[in-house]
């Protein structure tokens, strides 16, 4: 505010010439006299003007050093609240540091009583912890961070067995099985995927065709095309892209799902109930990936298969039935088995990953998006490494 | 007992064809302490929520501090949101934050102040609900049910209201816990000049520290001095009253 509007000393008629103003603000008049300099509170002193408050307040303190005494003077307060107090009580601490003298006057009872709360109250300040030494922050980072990751694989671990046991014990007997939640999570993870997976893997299809024929025409290769796309297609493209896709549509919903449900301790209350969590919530939706991903695969396939014969027929003008014979002679069947091979692994891996996050969730809901995102891309990486694994695997058995 | 805070006009609230309230007026005077009680359904959140601007009544004036909360989106409260404080059943502590960012939030939010001064009055308010150093960087998930409370109620004082609405502030408080949770209400209310305006069912807490009851009855709320409300002849005050727990509660055998 306008702090040096009245800067400019002056002799105050009617307090006797020893007295002189030197600053007046909306929250105090500040004078001197013989005896030392004098805050004379007014206004509001309150949460809402603290901010301002504070800024005048402890600039003026500190200026105003050479005085030995300060008298701080209760002028006509409106509003005096917990902060106001606390203000005036820590730059009291402050200049009684500094070797100066504080003397309060003209308070009402209740606003003494106010500092005298605040003073009674005893708000030692938390020392902040001095900072390590770099070397020696940066140790142990690296150290808390090896031990977490040990900690996170030995828990992963833990979970891929103990899912791994349980579903095995439940396939061991079908009729236990919750075949009404594995349903629902058939058509959550499958049936609802289709129409996007399906287009997805039509449209990659003929952008492969597409940026494919361009080179083979080079060569006078058009009739190549058809096995570049049927190949890519079969082999890598419809299980990864698919499992991509499910990773990110289902596997983020598993691990929200889950990791909402332990936050609401309805996974300890299932576990009171004496049902085991892990059967009724984890299997279904493991069950529900091994079924649904192989199925959507089939479907990618197809659409992908599609994708190939329309840039055939349409951009390259072979004959479909041509198209046909090509294809058949490539041994499609090896190449889907190829495939199709690997889906039930990147479900288990989709499904591992998606439960263990949700199931682990922490206590907060920033947890369950961090999580959520975690189980994504943990998931979306690890279904390209087994890829990669299966790639190398089968090159090696001449597939 | 002489400045109206808050007035409830003619307040009507339905939902499909269930009438909650029925032309309720009621009317909280400064610096009292008033209870709200009723049975379960009777709308005691409802009203509590209509009275923070949470809910649009279907009709009615709902003014706090001489201005209408009834009719008004919610975010444009600004006026009231600054000097009221609300201590939310489950306490409603932000999970992400520790205790003390918990209490600095709304101070931060709406004032200016640097984040020192910030600190040293979460502290301070912190250490005036009775919390010592040891729970103050802590997360909400690591307290128990009494720090939680306490932590909320610093919250709820966070921007030095006038006005705070307890809802349930002693459920799930063992009775120790919740006699010294009553002591500190009665205490804050000398020393902040608070007005209280709590929902309860804890019988000991609303009989010691309330100066008025209001009962939620036929639609419509009967309030009065707790005295007069405890011996009044409807039968379900009666039961309430005068059943095990409540005879409990006021000493008679």
């Amino acid at each position: 505010m306008n702090e040096d509007v009245n800067e400019s000393p002056r002799i105050s008629p009617e307090q006797g010439s020893d007295e002189r103003t030197l600053a007046e603000t909306p929250f105090y008049i500040l004078t001197e006299d013989n005896a030392g300099v004098v805050f004379s509170l007014r206004g509001d002193w309150n949460l809402q003007n603290i901010a301002q408050l504070e800024k005048l307040l402890s600039k003026r303190a500190l200026e105003s050093l050479q005085y030995d005494d300060f008298y701080f003077r209760c002028g006509g307060m409106q509003q005096f609240d917990l902060s106001g107090a606390w203000l005036l009580y820590s730059t009291g601490e402050r200049l009684r540091t500094l070797g100066r003298t504080i003397h309060l006057a003209g308070f009402r009872d209740e606003h003494l009583k106010f500092i005298e709360d605040v003073l009674d109250i005893d708000v030692s300040r938390v020392v902040p912890m001095e900072p390590a030494p770099l070397i020696l922050r940066a140790t142990e980072k690296t150290a808390t961070t090896i031990q977490d990751l040990g900690l996170g694989i030995s828990q992963r671990f833990a979970w891929w067995l103990l899912v791994t046991r349980t579903l095995v014990a439940s396939a061991a007997k079908p009729s236990k099985l919750r075949w009404i939640a594995i349903v629902r999570h058939i058509g959550d993870v499958g049936i609802s995927a289709i129409g996007i997976v399906a287009l997805m893997t039509f449209l990659v299809a003929l952008v492969l065709g597409f940026q494919g024929q361009s080179q083979l025409t080079r060569f006078g290769a058009q009739i190549f095309t058809v096995d570049l796309v049927s190949l890519s297609v079969l082999r890598e493209m419809g299980a990864l892209l698919t499992a991509i896709l499910v990773a990110g549509r289902s596997g983020s919903a598993f691990a929200a799902e889950i990791g909402v449900m332990s936050l609401n301790e309805e996974v300890d209350a299932m576990k009171t109930m004496g049902v085991d969590p892990i059967e009724a919530l984890i299997i279904p939706r493991m069950i529900a990936l091994l079924i649904a991903l192989p199925l959507l695969t089939f479907i990618a396939d197809v659409a992908g298969l599609l994708g190939m014969l329309s840039i055939a027929h349409f951009m390259l003008d072979i004959p479909v039935s041509l198209t046909i014979d090509r294809f058949l002679g490539l041994n499609p069947l090896q190449h889907f088995t190829a495939g199709m091979v690997k889906t039930p692994f990147f479900a288990l891996v989709i499904g591992m990953i998606g439960t263990f996050r949700g199931y682990y969730v922490g206590r907060s809901a920033g947890a369950v998006g961090h999580n959520t995102t975690s189980a994504v891309v943990e998931s979306v990486f690890t279904v390209i490494v087994v890829d990669a694994v299966f790639s190398i695997l089968f090159t090696e058995m001449g597939w | 007992m002489s400045v109206p805070l808050i007035e409830v006009r003619n307040l009507v609230n339905q939902f499909g064809d269930q009438r909650v309230h029925d032309d309720l007026n009621l009317t909280i005077f400064q610096h009292e302490i008033l209870g709200i009680v009723g049975g379960s359904g009777t709308g005691k959140s409802v009203l509590l929520r209509t009275m923070l601007g949470l809910h649009e009544p279907t009709s009615g004036v709902v003014s706090v501090f001489g201005e209408n909360v009834a009719c008004k989106e919610t975010g444009n409260l600004g006026f009231c949101q600054f000097r009221w404080g609300v201590l939310f059943q489950g306490g409603a502590l932000f999970s992400g934050l520790t205790v003390l960012e918990n209490v600095m939030a709304p101070m931060l939010e709406h004032t200016g102040i640097s984040h020192e001064f910030a600190k040293d009055l979460a502290q301070l308010k912190l250490k005036m609900v009775g919390l010592t150093h040891s729970a103050f960087n802590r997360f909400p998930s690591e307290l128990s049910g009494g720090m939680v409370k306490r932590a909320a109620l610093a919250r709820a004082l966070a921007n030095e209201p006038q006005l705070v609405f307890l809802d349930e502030p002693t459920a799930g408080l063992d009775p120790i816990s919740a006699a010294e949770f009553d002591e500190l209400i009665l205490y804050l209310r000398e020393h902040l000049k608070l007005t209280v305006v709590m929902v309860s069912h804890d019988m000991d807490s609303l009989l010691r520290i309330c100066d008025r009851l209001a009962v939620l009855l036929d639609k419509k709320v009967l309030v009065d001095r707790k005295e007069v409300v405890v011996e009044h002849p409807h039968p379900w005050i009666r039961e309430y009253f005068g059943g095990p727990r409540g005879r409990a509660a006021q000493g008679v055998s």
